[in-house]
């Protein structure tokens, strides 16, 4: 309402203590939603970071297969030698995966394992320190898994009953919260007990769609575009962590709202003489509302400021302290949560605004 | 056209039903014409503010009509009056009751926002008004930080801001010293003289007949003749000229009261009391 006069902002400054404590509130809530999204998007982001960067376009698995991570795959790995007899076929190459538990110095901690052929597809796309496995006894593992055990280039350690030593640190090879850990083909075979099986095959063809057919057709086995497998392995976490997530984020969103109309409703019923008055000035129900809801936006809109300043403090902290969480917020969830913000003081407004409806503008006159 | 500002007919409120039942307001008729300040007074309970609640278009009658300006109020739709309130009426209410969080001047110009007024236009309005109460030097002030007197110019100056016909005023000078009484008084007989207002104020204020027009004495919610009235010369609060009200024979005259106690008090010491008719 250009040209009137701010009695929103005028009733939220006056009380300065009630603001700070309120819109401090509000933050807390909305930067928990910040970070509660975040998680989310880092975990989606990661989850699918193997699919999205090994290099191959077309995945074949054990037929039924659709995941990569927590699914069990393992058939004959001489579809390897057929594949590559197909003249669109550039590269095709034999990989083992294994969710499995290690002991770290006492401390349980699941990983990934890889095996895959040294100098083929499946290994580390990107090497922090240190080189790729070349030998059996060799293992690359994730650079943030390696911090979190304090495990450094050179030092042994035990997976699944064989010593292996660690040549290289990886960077970005996470699932989320799991991280992974890359040994050779053959090194995986003794350990999982499948020599000449495969857990999948990654093809680079230059007809992904007709590879796929003749895998499906020919060799009875599963073909899987990187695009579906990431697909199907977002959808299986979000299934584990999106229903808990969720509760959360609707939690504070319920939490950030509550705060607001409870901070304006005490300020309103402290003057609701003052608003009395009003109506009885002339003020229509319309105009009541938007009085409060200029207060109200007014909190959200702080809260928000606060509360990004909140997460961004936190997801800096939580990325030191525990890298295995990584949180990632795009500009449309920025947008999305601000939206959010704007609609718990659209709500809260409410409150107020039936409180004082319900007021009889005649109350004025009686004392 | 019709001198008569506002006008009540056979106005009546009835609250509750039943054994509950108050009839606060009974078959009222009432005109007040431009110009005219009309003083209501009468005992607590006997309906004044509920009566002042019907002028004002706050309070729907049990039956009768309130004609402001030739619109009857009891036909206009529940959503057209806060507009009818906003831009015809200028309220003026016990305490002043300004918000507490806006300036002297928003004070003012609120009251213009409300009737449609806004931006330059109901900053300048609202800064002649206070300017000319001599409130130019107060106009960031917050009420907090003004007197009594102060508070009360710019609760004025807000009743006045949108030219209204009619100026309602619950016992304006309750609270108030007899200094800065007078000088509400004053504003508000200006705003009838000079301006041709309405103004229908209630009150227990005896001071306030000396500006008055009229006064009416209202009793279970009706009218009764004033001359059956008499002032209290102890307290001066205005009590009935009936033979169960507590009196005094004192040099040939009547004195009435509204209680034995300052019958008592009076006739311990008529001369202290009387005003010297010298
Ligand atoms: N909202 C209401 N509900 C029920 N009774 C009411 C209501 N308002 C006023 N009354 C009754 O109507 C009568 C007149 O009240 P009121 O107009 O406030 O008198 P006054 O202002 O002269 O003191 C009183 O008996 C009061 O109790
Ligand atoms: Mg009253």
């Amino acid at each position: 309402m250009a040209g009137t006069v701010p009695l929103s902002r005028r009733n939220i400054l006056t009380d300065r203590r009630r603001l700070v404590i309120s819109v401090l509130g509000v933050a807390v809530s909305i930067g928990l939603i910040l970070l509660l999204e975040g998680l989310w998007g880092g975990l989606r982001v990661q989850v699918s970071s193997y699919e999205e960067n090994v290099g191959a376009n077309l995945f074949v698995g054990e037929k039924g297969v659709r995941n990569f991570l927590g699914e069990v795959s393992a058939f004959d790995s001489s579809a390897v030698d057929e594949l590559r007899r197909r003249p669109e076929v550039k590269a095709a190459w034999p990989v083992n995966t294994r969710f499995i538990v290690l002991d770290f110095h006492d401390r349980k901690q699941a990983a990934v394992l890889v095996g895959s052929v040294p100098g083929g597809m499946g290994g580390p796309w990107k090497i922090a320190e240190g080189r790729p496995v070349e030998a059996d006894d060799e293992v690359v593992i994730d650079r943030a898994l390696a911090r979190q055990h304090g495990v450094g280039l050179g030092e042994t350690f035990e997976i699944l009953g064989r010593r292996f030593r660690v040549v290289g640190l990886s960077s970005g090879t996470r699932a989320w919260m799991l991280g992974y850990m890359f040994v050779s083909h053959d090194a995986s075979a003794g350990l999982l007990r499948s020599p000449g099986t495969a857990s999948f095959i990654l093809v680079d063809s230059e007809d992904p769609a007709a590879t796929a057919r003749a895998v499906r057709e020919e060799l009875g086995l599963q073909p899987l575009s990187p695009d579906t497998v990431a697909e199907n392995d977002r959808r299986l976490f979000a299934g584990i962590f999106g229903g808990p997530l969720n509760l959360m984020v609707i939690i504070a969103f319920a939490a950030g709202t509550l705060i607001i109309a409870l901070a304006v409703y005490s300020m309103t019923v402290e003057r609701l003489r003052e608003y009395g008055i009003v109506k009885a000035m002339g003020a229509r129900r319309g105009r009541i509302f938007r009085i409060m809801l200029g207060q109200t936006t007014a909190l959200a809109a702080l809260g928000f400021v606060v509360g990004f300043g909140f997460y961004l403090a936190a997801s800096a902290l939580i990325t030191y302290a525990l890298p295995q969480f990584w949180s990632h917020v795009s500009p449309a969830v920025v947008a999305g949560v601000a939206l959010a913000a704007g609609l718990m003081g659209f709500i809260a407004a409410f409150v107020p605004a039936r409180r004082v409806s319900r007021l009889d503008p005649a109350s004025v006159y009686r004392g | 056209m019709d001198d008569v500002a506002i006008r009540a007919e056979r106005l009546e409120k009835v609250f509750g039903e039943g054994d509950v039942q108050v009839r606060a307001v009974r078959g009222i008729d009432l005109e007040v014409v431009r110009g005219q300040v009309a003083l209501i007074m009468g005992p607590s309970g006997s309906g004044k503010t509920t009566l002042l609640s019907m002028l004002g278009a706050m309070l729907r009658p049990t039956s009768g009509k309130v004609e402001l300006d030739g619109v009857d109020l009891a036909r206009l739709p529940e959503s057209r009056l806060p507009d009818f309130r906003a831009t015809r009426f200028g309220f003026v209410f016990q305490d002043f009751n300004l918000l507490s969080s806006l300036s002297a001047l928003e004070n003012v110009q609120f009251a213009l926002n409300l009737a449609g007024t806004t931006g330059r236009k109901s900053r300048e309005r609202a800064e002649a008004l206070l300017r000319g109460f001599g409130l130019g030097h107060r106009l960031s002030f917050r009420p907090e930080k003004l007197s009594g007197g102060e508070k009360q110019r710019v609760a004025i100056s807000r009743a006045l801001a949108n030219e209204p016909s009619v100026i309602l005023a619950d016992e304006p000078t309750a609270n108030l010293d007899s200094k800065i009484g007078h000088e509400i008084a004053r504003l508000l007989r200006n705003a009838a003289t000079e301006e041709g207002r309405s103004v229908v104020i209630v009150s227990h204020d005896t001071r306030l007949k000396d500006i008055a027009d009229r006064v009416l004495w209202l009793e279970d919610g009706e009218f009764r003749e004033i001359n059956e009235m008499a002032v209290d010369p102890v307290c001066g609060m205005a009590v009935e000229r009936k033979p169960e009200t507590p009196h005094y024979q004192y040099e040939g005259q009547t004195y009435y009261f509204c209680s034995p106690e300052d019958r008592d008090e009076f006739a311990a010491e008529p001369t202290k009391f009387i005003p010297d008719r010298g």
